[in-house]
């Protein structure tokens, strides 16, 4: 027995000594850049898709990556004339760690997008590289930060040419909505107190696995969250506070609410609460 | 000897049962009394916080294998930090609650980077749940009244790379020094999540 305990000790330091020794690892995580286009027209937005392969049993972390991780990101290389918008992001997993450590983030497969638009005044006939840079930090028991580059040259043509519109369909119906989709008949929502948060769902067709995901901020925190399912409802209450010293940088705060259809569609909404009316947390 | 194991299997019973009420107990907040704690370092030595009464205290929550507490040992964040404070008086405790780690990776640990404060073996995971201690690195300060004033990152600077970091520790430190009460108390903390057993 004593013998075998001192080899797992030697094992575990194999494997510690191992694990810091490591260079960040490439392979867990395949990215590819795909646009909804297979040719540029001026002035015509199209999407950019970043598909991340990430794998099995590994994840990725959404833009709150929760306890702990890091968000993934996504930065476009363009040329003059092709401007992209903010990086948008489907509605993550919940990730459930013992100890009550809880991420939110992705796990086989995220496609993550753009809206470019191009300039009208560009010319016909020329073509443009487009080139996404995307880290992340990919975890499991152990976490490995990762990177990769993903580039395609495209033509400027007089009209666009539709590709992969199926995944950018699939992928754009998991980014969160505004207010209300076919799967919802009401939401209400309110901050009582300065610090009592409520969101009420009617829903159209109840769905299941309804999460509750936060956005990213140094300044707020959301705390206590509950989430209780009833027939054909959902109530989620939660705490949220803003954090002595810190600067807000926004002027709402912004919940994301997740969920998974009865065919299996992860779908969700967002509610935007006024940082004005939220009170700083004591001590 | 059936008679006797009636007594013992009921008090074993008890303590288990302890044991489970006590991990249930929501983590200490700020403004709270620092939950006492004895544990283990990489010497196998007994530490316990209440060693310390009346000092100033930081607890850092530590992970050799999270590239996040990498970066920092690399670029010695806890280390100058724990060395410039000891000076005025302040105590600095890392502890890991890594469940698959234990004394010899922390023995290794201190080692490798021949670190003067102790690294705690909280493999069983109850000191970071009494604190909430979620990610690795995450900062805890307790002043010289034993009450929790920080709670939270290292800094804010998770990618290493920001122009404005601000250092969360250092800045509570020097406040409460100051006789001053901690400005930012509660900060968002980043890295590796902490790898309890359950």
């Amino acid at each position: 027995m004593r013998h075998t305990r001192w080899l797992g000790t030697a094992l575990l330091l194999a494997i510690a000594s191992l694990s810091s020794a490591a260079s960040p690892r490439s392979d867990l995580v395949k990215a590819e850049l795909l646009a909804d286009t297979a040719s540029i027209k001026p002035g015509a937005p199209f999407t950019l898709g970043v598909l991340l392969h990430i794998e099995p049993g590994w994840h990725i972390y959404w833009t709150n990556p929760g306890d702990s991780g890091l968000a993934t990101s996504v930065k476009f290389k363009l040329p003059p004339g092709l401007k992209a918008g903010p990086v948008q992001y489907p509605v993550p997993m919940r990730i459930e760690l013992p100890g009550n450590v809880v991420n939110y983030g992705y796990e086989r497969q995220v496609m993550l997008i753009a809206t470019v638009t191009p300039a009208k005044s560009l010319t016909i006939g020329s073509q443009v590289t487009i080139t996404a840079e995307v880290q992340w930090l990919c975890c499991k028991d152990v976490c490995l930060p990762g990177s990769a580059k993903s580039q395609f040259t495209v033509s400027i043509a007089d009209e666009a040419t539709p590709a992969t519109q199926d995944l950018f369909r699939q992928w754009s119906a998991q980014v969160p909505a505004e207010g209300i989709g076919p799967d919802i008949s009401q939401v209400k929502g309110g901050l009582e107190h300065g610090r009592d948060g409520s969101i009420s769902i009617l829903w159209a067709h109840m769905p299941r696995d309804v999460s509750l995901f936060p956005a990213a901020s140094d300044a707020l925190a959301v705390s206590a969250a509950s989430v209780n399912n009833g027939d054909g409802r959902t109530d989620i209450t939660f705490k949220l506070e803003r954090l002595p010293g810190q600067e807000p940088n926004a002027k709402a705060y912004r919940i994301v609410i997740g969920y998974t259809t009865t065919d299996g569609q992860r779908r969700g909404f967002y509610r935007d609460f006024p940082i004005r009316s939220v009170a700083t947390s004591l001590k | 000897m059936k008679r006797q194991m009636i007594p013992i299997a009921s008090a074993v019973l008890m303590l288990v049962s302890f044991s489970i009420v006590q991990a249930a107990r929501s983590p200490v907040k700020v403004g709270g009394a620092a939950p006492d704690f004895e544990l283990k370092d990489a010497n196998g030595k007994s530490v316990k916080l209440s060693d310390f009464n009346g000092k100033m205290i930081v607890l850092e929550w530590t992970n050799p294998a999270c590239p996040f507490v990498q970066r920092h040992y690399r670029q010695r964040t806890m280390a100058n930090l724990a060395s410039e404070y000891k000076d005025k008086g302040v105590v600095w405790l890392a502890i890991n609650s890594g469940s698959d780690d234990g004394i010899a990776v922390n023995k290794a640990w201190v080692e490798k980077n021949h670190l003067a404060y102790p690294v705690l073996d909280d493999s069983k995971g109850t000191v970071g749940k009494e604190y909430g201690a979620k990610s690795t690195p995450h900062m805890f300060i307790i002043d010289r009244d034993g009450k929790l004033t920080y709670a939270g990152g290292i800094d804010n600077d998770p990618e290493g790379d920001n122009p404005h970091r601000v250092n969360y520790v250092k800045k509570a430190l020097d406040e409460l020094l100051a006789g001053q009460s901690v400005s930012t108390p509660v900060t968002k903390s980043y890295g590796c999540g902490v790898h309890y057993q359950d």
